[in-house]
């Protein structure tokens, strides 16, 4: 008991540490939002002057704002041929000179703000130059624009790293005397008897995160360093860290053979469905990303929003309009667009099978090796080709109507047609799986029950049903199964047939959370959507392990 | 072996084979139609049935290699086969470097962590790497500094190659027998000795297997491909493909080419192992 | 001096126990059989010889060291295979050299063991082979040559017969045994099959699973026919013998005779009476099937004569296996081949022979005390 109340002022403690700590973080991050604003004003200092008919090394000469130090500003005219002009903090100037390939970037940026331009211009809006700040983890870009009549759009750019700040005294003091009261706690009060290394160690830690929280400010580093050194700590004064010594001596071997996997594993799939998971918390998207992590904390919002949507359809001037992002009218989608391949997939290949199966069947071998063909080809060619072969205007399929004297549909417009698209791409896909699958579940079924039937008056239909189906279907059950996952994550259909087209309608989650992760950069909110996913998969595999643990014990 | 008997299940069966195969065919007939168009014949202006018919069919209008040629001399195509065939290579080694000791292990001992090790790999292949995209963006490209490169991408490959190719692993080394292994240490020789001498040799048909379908699979990954390189000269094929007939572009006959020079090696990996796949 | 003795030995997998408070001694040059139903622990006591198992308590000695915690490599010992485990990617000169490799012998020594063995084993010709192209009893002479080339100080074999035919079986029984005179190395010898045992050992220990042998593993030791002529309790007189022996329940009257089913019987003068035979006490009487003769034993008192119905009849050739119902239970009879005049379904008269029966303690199961 005492050693739980001793966890926990030591714990107390070491979170004001880390509180301290941000504060200081924040001043930080003040001072490179200064920094920002500085950029920011000189760019469009410069931009305007430009604009105004200077060359752009003479304007970054003679420009009014001071570069703070560790600064550059940079000139780019884009167009046929993008020059970029550069100065630094010191007023060196460097000749206009091409951009290199690895400048792509400033390349992308004038292009991208001439067009922003443009829109504004076009739509009657007051023309005004954008700035873009991309206040990333360390590097600062201020970005103005300026219109060019010749020569293709041009940007200002200017961009660094900002000096780090000067701490305020009074933090730091505050941080080192929390962490020593911590210390000295610790050594006073830690019960006697066993746990004197773990003491000293805790003790260390606490020292060490008092110092790291000083100097550096980085307050998630100094928090984790305190609650993994105290954990450490109580983990050698119950004798867990010996035990743990010990059976990672015991079995070196596996440990060490399996280390490799597991690391690799960690690094790039548990961490990052961990660190998944801790993004859906937040309402991060690319523009907050260099917030600290707390300031972007909603907690479940985000799954508020997902789950508790349940506005499906809109009434709008007597019409009832679907709301395609819906989460629910996805995971309908989801659903029918699993149901139905898998029940094509299941109907093609069984019925391919049955016929293959067929005794004496002359070309069975050539039959199954030609059809196995969609198979063996990568499903991104045969999408994009399905893709081709939808084509409104012209594909094969349009073409094909139209020689039948029909109308060309325009596939992508509606969405039961644009479902339709991924269906056909899919069902080509997928039927030459369950057709294997049948195929070898029909081989494995005893020929004489069929005699036996015959003898007893069975017809062949009633054969299928009565002893056929009965039979294969324990082998059947796990591959329908497994067709029907991979169906429900098949991102590369959908996404390269139909698109989601229209609007969004033919979305399935999987790429829907890809449009909102990647295409529309809310990452915490994609994050809440593939942790939504992969709780119905887990949902899936749990009731399937049941059904089969029923099925089993039912035998 | 008598044709006759089965006519309407050749009948069907025949019928079938012309449907499934027409998607194959017309990419090939676009392959060799030496136009970047969609249709394989001119339409008119005011085209008929018979006009429409005969831009369907799988047959081009005249018979040429132009878009092959093509492709090697207007694109860097032969570069992105190379990117594939670097990125495949290196993932299935490097899947199978650390899949082979970790299933290994994962067959032969128990060990504290065993039973929940082999969990965590099977809900690793559970969740869908496309949802993990945005973090696995941030480590690879931030943290580890190897965005727009192979061997981010290798990386990221190897990773989700790693648990299939340990639980494929793990299936046969637990078909060894262990005696023979006992075997082993009563005549004096080291665990890792016996894993290098005794165990992997007798795996190799089961490597082998195992290290063509993680190729296979790393040669025709689209997704990630297409979000983490950005230079067109590391493209791997699929994302090049794709370039090729994206919003932008629709340069359908280099497209088709392409495919069938990607679908070849993978086509033929894919037959010869068939008799495994299920 | 290489005799292994097992020092008060128990062991658990996951806390199942499976051998408890094993002790016993295997002297130098014997060949000892372990031998007992499955689940007996007999191959877990071998695995523990060879160092494959830890103890969870006890000491395990080869000679004079304890070897405990001895590494399998480092105890000397060389051990056949129920499956032979011989590695598939070698041939089979490769094979019975793979151990002697390992220990960087040179290799002029090790090809001069190696054809010594391949000699003795009758092998020469198949050197170059790998296992899959060799017979059942091929891969066996493999199996046993990549063990004695190393010229070990134990033997161990795991059930190494299991996998051959009957005849087989036969040929390499005597093989082995052969082998081990000449070698006259200790050896162990695992086997579930009784007739291994009673013609391959020096001695037996017959084992039990704990829950049938009332928490003990060792039933008892000693020379085939020692056992088989005086089992030490139900356990081994049951294992022992085909068709096993007869059972069934007595009471002592007190007078050295007991009452079974209203007939009265004497007991063999060997037994020492005392308190287990006193009036009143109830006796399980064991005899074996050949002890029990077709008809009425005339002209000698005390002979137990007992009639009942023929159930079944197995007419072998060299003999006749009677199954009859009688009052004192079902009685199995090994009778001469032309067992004269039985028919299923008729009644017939046996004698057992009163000089061979076994009595037990129907509550410890032990043998009862005998006067030798």
């Amino acid at each position: 008991m005492t050693r739980f109340w001793i966890g926990a002022v030591i714990g107390l403690l070491l979170a004001f540490v880390g509180l301290a700590a941000q504060q200081m973080g924040a001043a930080r991050q003040q001072a490179i939002a200064q920094s920002a604003e500085n950029a920011t004003k000189i760019a469009l200092e410069l931009a305007s002057a430009i604009a105004e008919g200077q060359a752009p090394v003479t304007a970054l000469t003679q420009s009014q704002g001071e570069l703070p130090p560790g600064f550059r500003a940079l000139a780019i005219s884009a167009g046929a041929r993008t020059v970029l002009a550069e100065i630094n903090a010191g007023g060196d100037l460097a000749p206009p000179r091409r951009l290199t390939r690895d400048e792509k970037l400033y390349y992308d940026l004038a292009f991208g703000l001439a067009t922003a331009l443009a829109i504004n211009v076009e739509e009657g809006a007051r023309v005004r130059p954008e700035i873009n700040v991309l206040a990333g983890r360390e590097q600062i870009r201020a970005a103005a624009p300026f219109p060019r009549a010749e020569g293709g759009p041009g940007v200002v750019v200017v961009e660094g790293r900002p000096a780090p700040p000067s701490l305020p005294l009074s933090r730091s003091l505050l941080a080192f005397s929390a962490a020593l009261v911590g210390f000295v706690l610790l050594g006073r009060f830690w019960p006697a008897g066993q746990g004197a290394k773990a003491v000293a160690l805790a003790r260390m830690f606490a020292l060490a995160a008092a110092i790291l929280g000083s100097i550096s400010g980085a307050w998630v580093g100094v928090l984790t360093a305190a609650i993994g050194g105290y954990a450490l700590a109580l983990a050698i004064a119950s004798g867990g860290v010996e035990q743990a010594g010990k059976t990672l001596l015991k079995h070196n071997f596996a440990y060490a053979a399996v280390s490799p996997a597991l690391l690799a594993l960690t690094l790039l799939s548990f961490f990052p469905m961990f660190y998944g998971f801790v993004l859906s918390l937040t309402d991060t998207t690319l523009f907050n990303l260099s917030q600290p992590l707390l300031d972007r904390f909603n907690g479940l919002a985000n799954y508020g929003r997902i789950l508790g949507d349940f506005q499906v359809t809109t009434a709008s001037e007597g019409r009832t309009l679907i709301n395609y992002g819906n989460f629910y009218w996805t995971l309908g989608v989801t659903l029918a667009w699993t149901l139905t391949n898998v029940t094509i997939g299941v109907s093609l290949g069984l019925g391919l099978a049955l016929a293959l199966n067929t005794q004496g069947l002359a070309f069975a071998g050539a039959y199954r090796t030609i059809l196995l063909l969609p198979w063996a080809i990568p499903n991104y060619i045969t999408a994009l080709a399905w893709k081709g072969l939808f084509n409104p205007q012209f594909g094969a399929i349009n073409q094909l109507l139209q020689a039948g004297g029909l109308e060309p549909v325009s596939w992508f417009d509606q969405f039961g047609t644009a479902f339709l698209t991924s269906l056909a791409a899919n069902a080509w896909l997928s039927f030459p799986f369950m057709m294997v699958v049948s195929l070898g579940a029909l081989q494995a079924v005893n020929r004489e029950m069929y005699e036996a039937a015959r003898l007893e008056g069975a017809s062949a239909w009633r054969q299928f049903w009565s002893i056929t189906l009965p039979a294969i279907r324990p082998a059947l059950a796990p591959s329908v199964l497994l067709s029907a996952v991979w169906t429900f994550n098949m991102f590369n259909v959908i996404f390269l047939v139909s698109g989601g087209e229209p609007a969004g309608a033919t979305e399935i989650l999987i790429t829907q959370a890809y449009r909102y992760g990647i295409e529309e950069y809310r990452y915490g909110y994609a994050a809440a959507y593939s942790i939504v996913i992969f709780g119905l998969l887990l949902l899936f595999g749990l009731v399937q392990a049941q059904a089969g643990k029923r099925a089993e014990t039912a035998r | 072996m008598n044709f006759s008997k089965h006519w309407p299940i050749h009948l069907g069966l025949i019928a079938f084979i012309g449907l499934a195969m027409y998607p194959i065919l017309w990419v090939v007939a676009l392959a060799f139609s030496g136009s970047q168009d969609l249709t394989l014949a001119n339409l008119p202006a005011d085209p008929t049935q018979g006009d429409h018919l005969a831009a369907a069919l799988p047959f081009p209008e005249r018979w040429s290699l132009a878009n092959f040629s093509g492709l090697m001399r207007d694109l860097p195509f032969l570069q992105w086969m190379g990117n594939s065939l670097i990125v495949s290579g290196l993932t299935t080694l490097a899947g199978i470097v650390i899949a082979c000791p970790a299933a290994y292990a994962f067959s032969r001992f128990r060990f504290p962590g065993q039973r929940a090790g082999l969990f965590l790999f099977l809900v690793s292949q559970m969740y869908p790497v496309v949802v993990m995209l945005a973090p696995l963006y941030v480590i690879v490209s931030e943290w580890l500094r190897l965005g727009d490169s192979l061997w981010g991408l290798m990386l990221v490959y190897a990773a989700t190659a790693a648990p299939f190719c340990v639980w494929m692993l793990k299936g046969y080394f637990d078909t060894i027998p262990i005696e023979i292994e006992e075997s082993a240490i009563m005549d004096g020789v080291s665990r890792p000795r016996i894993f290098w001498e005794i165990v992997l040799p007798l795996a190799r048909p089961a490597i082998a297997v195992t290290a063509l379908f993680s190729f296979m699979t790393a040669w025709n990954e689209f997704i990630l491909a297409a979000i983490f390189l950005e230079n067109q000269d590391k493209y791997t094929a699929p994302v090049g493909l794709r370039f090729l007939v994206s919003d932008y572009t629709a340069d359908w006959g280099y497209f088709a080419a392409g495919s069938i020079l990607v679908s070849l090696p993978v086509a033929a990996l894919f037959f010869a192992l068939q008799k495994n796949l299920v | 001096m290489t005799g292994i003795s097992f020092k008060s030995v128990s062991m658990a997998y996951d806390g199942v126990r499976v051998v408890e408070g094993l002790d016993l001694e295997v002297q130098d040059r014997e060949f000892m059989v372990f031998v007992g139903p499955s689940g007996c622990g007999k191959s877990t006591a071998l695995r523990l010889i060879a160092g494959l198992e830890r103890p969870t308590s006890g000491d395990i000695h080869i000679g004079a060291r304890n070897v405990t915690q001895v590494e399998p490599k480092d105890r000397d010992v060389a051990m056949v295979f129920q499956s032979y485990a011989l590695y598939p990617h070698m041939s089979v000169a490769e094979n019975i050299a793979f151990g002697l490799k390992v220990r960087k012998m040179p290799a002029d020594e090790i090809a001069a063991r190696v054809k010594e063995a391949a000699e003795l084993l009758g092998l020469q010709k198949y050197l170059d082979r790998t296992p899959r192209q060799l017979s059942g009893g091929q891969r066996q002479r493999v199996a046993l040559g990549r063990a004695l080339v190393r010229r070990p100080s134990v033997f161990l074999f795991d059930e190494p017969l299991s996998n051959l035919d009957a005849e087989l079986r036969g040929v390499m029984r005597a093989e082995i045994a052969k082998l081990q005179r000449r070698l006259a190395t200790t050896t162990v010898y695992v086997t579930h099959d009784q007739v291994e045992a009673m013609t391959m050992g020096d001695r037996i220990a017959v084992l039990a699973p704990l829950d049938r042998g009332k928490g003990r593993n060792l039933m008892q030791v000693g020379a085939p026919l020692a056992l088989y002529d005086r089992p030490a309790n139900v356990f081994v007189a049951k294992f022992l013998g085909a068709p096993r022996m007869n059972f069934f329940s007595a009471v002592s009257n007190g007078d050295r005779t007991l009452a079974c089913a209203g007939l009265s019987l004497d007991i063999p003068t060997t037994y020492v009476g005392g308190s287990a035979l006193a009036p009143g006490k109830s006796v399980l009487v064991g005899i074996r099937p050949e002890h029990c003769t077709l008809g009425a034993f005339d002209g000698r008192p005390g002979g137990f004569v007992v009639s009942g119905l023929v159930d079944i009849l197995e007419t072998l050739g060299h003999e006749t296996i009677a199954y009859l119902s009688t009052p004192i239970g079902p009685i199995v009879a090994k009778l001469p081949a032309g067992a004269t005049g039985l028919k299923v379904g008729e009644n017939a008269t046996l004698t057992l022979d009163d000089r061979r029966f076994h009595l037990f303690d129907p509550e410890t199961e032990a043998r009862l005390a005998e006067r030798l």
